[in-house]
């Protein structure tokens, strides 16, 4: 039992998008990043797990069991946070947890009330009266009261202050000292993922393009900084994508220690960031 | 399954709470000849609650809600039909006691609110509400709300046609003749359902029809829901 959670093969189709041939792992004990442009399927992937929406084929097993087939077992097990949470906009703080608390055998009552107060969220305010970032922050507090052992976010950083992004990456972190705990979360903001992730997983056009660890991207990938007529000594193999900018072109690369042995006096590389990854491989600027 | 019924009654505790004011406020102060007219108006807005608080589900996103919580899918089909059902059930209940309330403060009880207070009419409602519930909640669950309401609305509409193009079916005689016989069968089956003149045996059937009929829509639908993308 290595793995909280394991995607093989998943398949979705839609109208117009679909999720292809779709595999990663998260062991326990870690944070997981799931990045990639609007549209990519990061979203889609997160509710595929939660059996929100059907797959078509593959397998999603959590906590070493089939998520469809043990569905209450494996929800009551997930905290999960929504982009948009979908709680009653007219009702009480309060009257929200008298209504979700009860579907959960393991919720921790004094952990709510602890949560809420650190998160200074009045009990007494309806839920369409709070800003996005406290609407986030209530989310969170649902989601970690009956003591979840995965916690699955989509774009919980987006919508709140800085202030607060921080403190919930810090939430992230002790969450996990729990060495039986993991987190997934999915981010346009690949800052939060240098601060805590340690698995990305980057998604594009449906596709799995890179899941790794991070200590291996910071390891292992670099950026080549070069001349636009040497392009095209750098192309395949472990060059995956350019940009081409006024000093000439910045070629992304798998293997740093490799790519090294084909520099020219001139020529630099330095590590890769998420961004620079991220951005480097989206659609048309792969394939240098 | 008691966790979202609880929850629904958390939640839309009201929306039966107006209704079972106005009408009780109503039937205390019409004239007892019109009492039979407003319990059937009653009747009939009775039926559309369980449809508002499915409707009002879809609108706060509490599908979506539900189905990340630690219950199945067909708990939560089974759960906010049985929730709705309590709802319909608890207005026809109140509905029935102001009623019996009028008729207690009244100084001559009439023939007419003798009639409505039998069993077969309360029956006969449950029947009314039993099929436009069963054709509601499956479409419901396997389209939305909006569609189902499309759809109840166009057989409301249909039925009413029929029943001015085919006035024979409620009018309790079989038609005559080999070539109307269908048309005879249909006839006596909406009089053993709908006007139930006949021995408590016909009740005690009629009852548990009605108890297989929402059992079987519950079930189509869970059935429907289980092959559905819960949100978008």
């Amino acid at each position: 039992m290595e793995n909280i959670l394991e995607i093989q093969s998943l398949n979705k189709s839609f109208k117009d998008f679909s999720l292809k041939d779709v595999s990663f792992k998260l062991p326990y004990g870690y944070i997981m990043g799931l990045i990639g442009p609007n549209g990519a399927g990061k979203t889609t992937i997160i509710k595929l797990i939660m059996n929100l929406l059907l797959k078509d084929s593959g397998d999603i097993t959590v906590f070493d069991r089939d998520h469809q087939k043990h569905e209450a077992y494996v929800k009551s097990r997930i905290g999960f946070v929504y982009d948009q949470p979908p709680f009653p906009p007219t009702l009480k703080l309060d009257k929200i947890r008298k209504i979700i608390a009860p579907f959960y055998d393991a919720w921790d009552e004094a952990k709510f009330l602890e949560l809420m107060e650190r998160f200074e969220l009045p009990l007494k305010r309806k839920f369409q009266k709070l800003s996005q970032g406290m609407k986030m922050k209530f989310a969170l507090v649902i989601a970690l009261s009956h003591n979840a052992d995965l916690i699955i976010m989509d774009e919980p950083t987006s919508g709140i202050d800085p202030v607060f992004r921080r403190e919930l990456l810090g939430i992230l972190l002790e969450l996990i000292q729990n060495e039986q705990k993991s987190i997934l979360f999915s981010t346009h903001i690949t800052s939060d993922l240098d601060r805590v992730a340690d698995y990305i997983t980057y998604i594009r056009k449906g596709e799995i393009a890179i899941s790794t660890t991070k200590q291996e991207l910071i390891e292992n990938w670099g950026i080549v900084k070069t001349s636009e007529s040497r392009l095209s000594d750098f192309r395949g193999g472990i060059y995956l994508g350019h940009r081409k900018n006024e000093f000439g072109c910045e070629i992304l690369t798998s293997d740093k220690q490799a790519a090294g042995q084909n520099l020219t006096g001139e020529e630099t590389i330095a590590s890769a960031t998420l961004e620079d990854i991220m951005f480097l491989m989206h659609e048309g600027k792969a394939g240098a | 399954m008691l966790n979202i019924i609880r929850k629904d009654w958390m939640m839309k505790w009201y929306v039966p709470m107006v209704f079972m004011i106005c009408f009780v406020l109503l039937s205390l102060v019409v004239p007892e000849a019109e009492l039979q007219e407003v319990f059937i108006f009653g009747l009939m807005w009775a039926t559309i609650i369980p449809m508002t608080i499915w409707g009002m589900e879809e609108k706060f996103k509490g599908r979506t809600l539900l189905c990340s919580l630690p219950i199945k899918r067909d708990t939560f089909v089974c759960g906010t039909f049985i929730s709705g059902l309590t709802f319909m059930l608890v207005i026809l209940l109140s509905m029935f006691l102001s009623v019996q309330l009028r008729i207690y403060f009244s100084e001559e009880l009439s023939s007419s609110i003798q009639e409505i207070l039998q069993l077969k009419v309360f029956l006969s409602c449950l029947w009314i509400q039993t099929i436009a519930v069963f054709l509601y909640y499956v479409i419901f669950t396997r389209f939305n709300s909006g569609v189902a309401t499309v759809t109840i609305v166009t057989a409301l509409f249909a039925g009413n046609l029929s029943l001015k193009f085919i006035p024979r079916i409620f009018s309790g005689h079989s038609a005559p003749g080999a070539d109307t016989a269908a048309l005879g069968l249909i006839d006596r089956g909406f009089n053993f359902i709908f006007q139930h003149d006949i021995t408590s045996v016909g009740l005690l059937i009629s009852f548990v029809l009605i108890v297989f009929v929402n059992f079987l829509a519950m079930k189509l639908s869970e059935f429907l829901f289980s092959r559905n993308d819960i949100v978008t």
